[in-house]
């Protein structure tokens, strides 16, 4: 119930922008590119710091309404991580591909989510290895998030970490917290503890109590993920991405 | 010329945090007070229900118009919900005339998951034929004045002009292929527990305050949005660190304790005020 499908980050290699990484939960998977500072255009250029752009790309089609929430909510996540004030009248673009296939069964009008919680998370954790990796902006910490969700079997609520997407009709709340982890010690668990919440937002009929069991829950997956951050950055591991 | 307002406008953040200093707000609330709400319902007659909401200054008026449509295909008993909200400039000086900006089009979605999450309208109550004829509601909201927390407002304006809402009875004939409504007999909506949403903002890590202006609004870091239907929480959401930890690190789980605690009054305050309105 507390474990997270397979973990998967990769460093990508894309020629044009500063630093680019894959992140995945099983199947929920994402892209993402970050360039910077780079020259802002005078319509959004801050006088006192730089200027954090985000572009979230669906899978397929353009961008909705719905990748604008997305796209406000993850500038405030990312905002407080990086020191924004470090590089001002520049630009800070972050490009975010979705490639997460869409839940297989039609019958998700019923439910809850029409899209796995885990998909918005590795967005999250695909944006923060490329940050790591460009390390051309100064951060004052790593955000790592994770999804929960609350399944009902058998008349029984069961607190999931990073539900799958077979799963997501039997929920009946969940959402997504974002950890920023200002001293990160992989070496020390217990560290992890002092991470706070920077972005936590949760869906369905629930208890106020479950709120707290999950971000417990989230906050000792959200360890494992950013020891797999370290993996991937210092020793150079891109556990069992398949090259494609 | 040096006055009070000339302060306020050079240091916004020293200004608020002295009334903060002395458990005031600028406008003279105590950090967890709402400000007073009004409601008036009925006033479009040219909708099929409306409603006119202020908090504080705040000003919402939403209208809710009824169209036939044809269903999906996949759904045939299921109508259609569209909120939407206009923020235009005629409500506050940094709102720039042109295409919905990006506030509005954020609110205008939150508020359809809000409607659609809390069931509060069930779609299958909107059919009037399967497969045939299903009503589409258009619930279009206006800010005529913008002075922060747009969200509750709007969707307390959005709620109160659902209640407020008479269709024709209609039924569809099946030798003419068309619906046909009637012009005298008018029913309500079939309406569940309604949805309420209660914002909070933090500033400098420490203060919680309930209901945030639109001075206010601009300095908060943090944002917590928790929405209640009858006594379940159906969202709680946090953008932004929250209040400062505690040793134990928990501080964001008592955040949301004490949070829903005090949505849960405002609901109270909120439902009073609607069935009052509804009388």
């Amino acid at each position: 119930m507390d474990a997270l499908r397979e973990v998967t980050a990769r460093i990508e290699r894309l020629d044009r922008v500063d630093a680019s990484a894959r992140f995945a939960f099983g199947t929920s998977s994402a892209l993402a590119s970050v360039s910077g500072p780079i020259e802002a255009k005078l319509g959004v250029e801050a006088q006192s710091k730089a200027t954090l752009d985000i572009l979230v790309r669906p899978l397929s089609g353009i961008p909705g309404i719905t990748e604008r929430l997305l796209v406000s909510n993850l500038r405030n996540v990312f905002t407080p991580a990086i020191i924004l004030g470090a590089h001002p009248r520049t630009l800070i673009q972050v490009v975010i591909q979705n490639l997460s296939p869409p839940p297989p069964s039609s019958n998700f009008k019923n439910s809850l989510f029409e899209t796995n919680p885990s998909t918005t998370a590795v967005m999250v954790n695909a944006a923060s290895i490329a940050f790591l990796q460009a390390s051309s902006l100064p951060l004052t910490g790593v955000i790592v998030a994770v999804a929960v969700g609350v399944s009902l079997h058998d008349g029984e609520r069961v607190i999931l970490v990073d539900p799958e997407d077979s799963e997501l009709e039997t929920l009946v709340a969940g959402g997504v917290f974002a950890f920023l982890s200002a001293q990160p010690n992989a070496a020390d668990p217990n560290d992890f503890s002092k991470a706070k919440v920077v972005w936590s937002f949760w869906d369905g009929t629930f208890r106020p109590a479950e709120v707290s069991q999950a971000e417990v829950l989230a906050r000792a997956a959200g360890f494992k993920v950013l020891r797999t951050f370290y993996s991937v950055i210092f020793e150079g591991n891109s556990p069992s991405m398949e090259l494609d | 010329m040096s006055d009070i307002s000339t302060f306020q406008r050079l240091h916004p953040r020293a200004y608020l945090q002295r009334f903060l200093d002395e458990h005031l707000r600028p406008d003279g609330r105590r950090p967890l007070d709402c400000r007073p709400l009004e409601l008036t319902t009925g006033s479009i007659s040219t909708a099929d229900g409306s409603a006119l909401v202020r908090l504080g200054e705040t000003t919402i008026v939403c209208g809710v118009k009824a169209e036939i449509a044809e269903p999906d295909l996949d759904a045939p008993t299921r109508g259609f919900i569209v909120p939407n909200v206009e923020i235009s400039a005629i409500c506050a000086a940094r709102f720039k005339p042109g295409p919905p900006s990006e506030e509005a089009q954020i609110i205008s979605e939150q508020l359809n998951q809000i409607i659609a999450k809390s069931k509060c309208l069930p779609l299958d109550s909107l059919c009037i034929e399967p497969r045939k004829a299903v009503w589409t509601i258009y619930i279009d909201a206006v800010c005529i004045n913008y002075d922060g927390n747009a969200l509750d407002a709007t969707l307390l304006a959005m709620t109160t002009a659902l209640s407020n809402t008479q269709l024709p009875q209609a039924r569809y004939d099946d030798d003419k292929k068309m619906v046909l409504c009637s012009r005298m007999n008018k029913t309500p909506l079939a309406l569940k527990t309604l949805p309420t949403a209660t914002t909070f903002g933090i500033f400098e890590s420490k203060h919680l305050l309930v209901d945030p202006t639109s001075f206010e609004e601009p300095l908060l870091e943090s944002t917590v949005t928790v929405v209640l239907c009858g006594s379940e929480a159906i969202s709680v959401s946090q953008v932004g660190l929250g209040r400062e930890t505690s040793p134990s690190g928990q501080s964001s789980t008592s955040l949301y304790t004490e949070c829903i605690e005090l949505a849960q009054k405002r609901q109270a305050e909120i439902l009073r005020a609607v069935s009052q309105t509804n009388l």
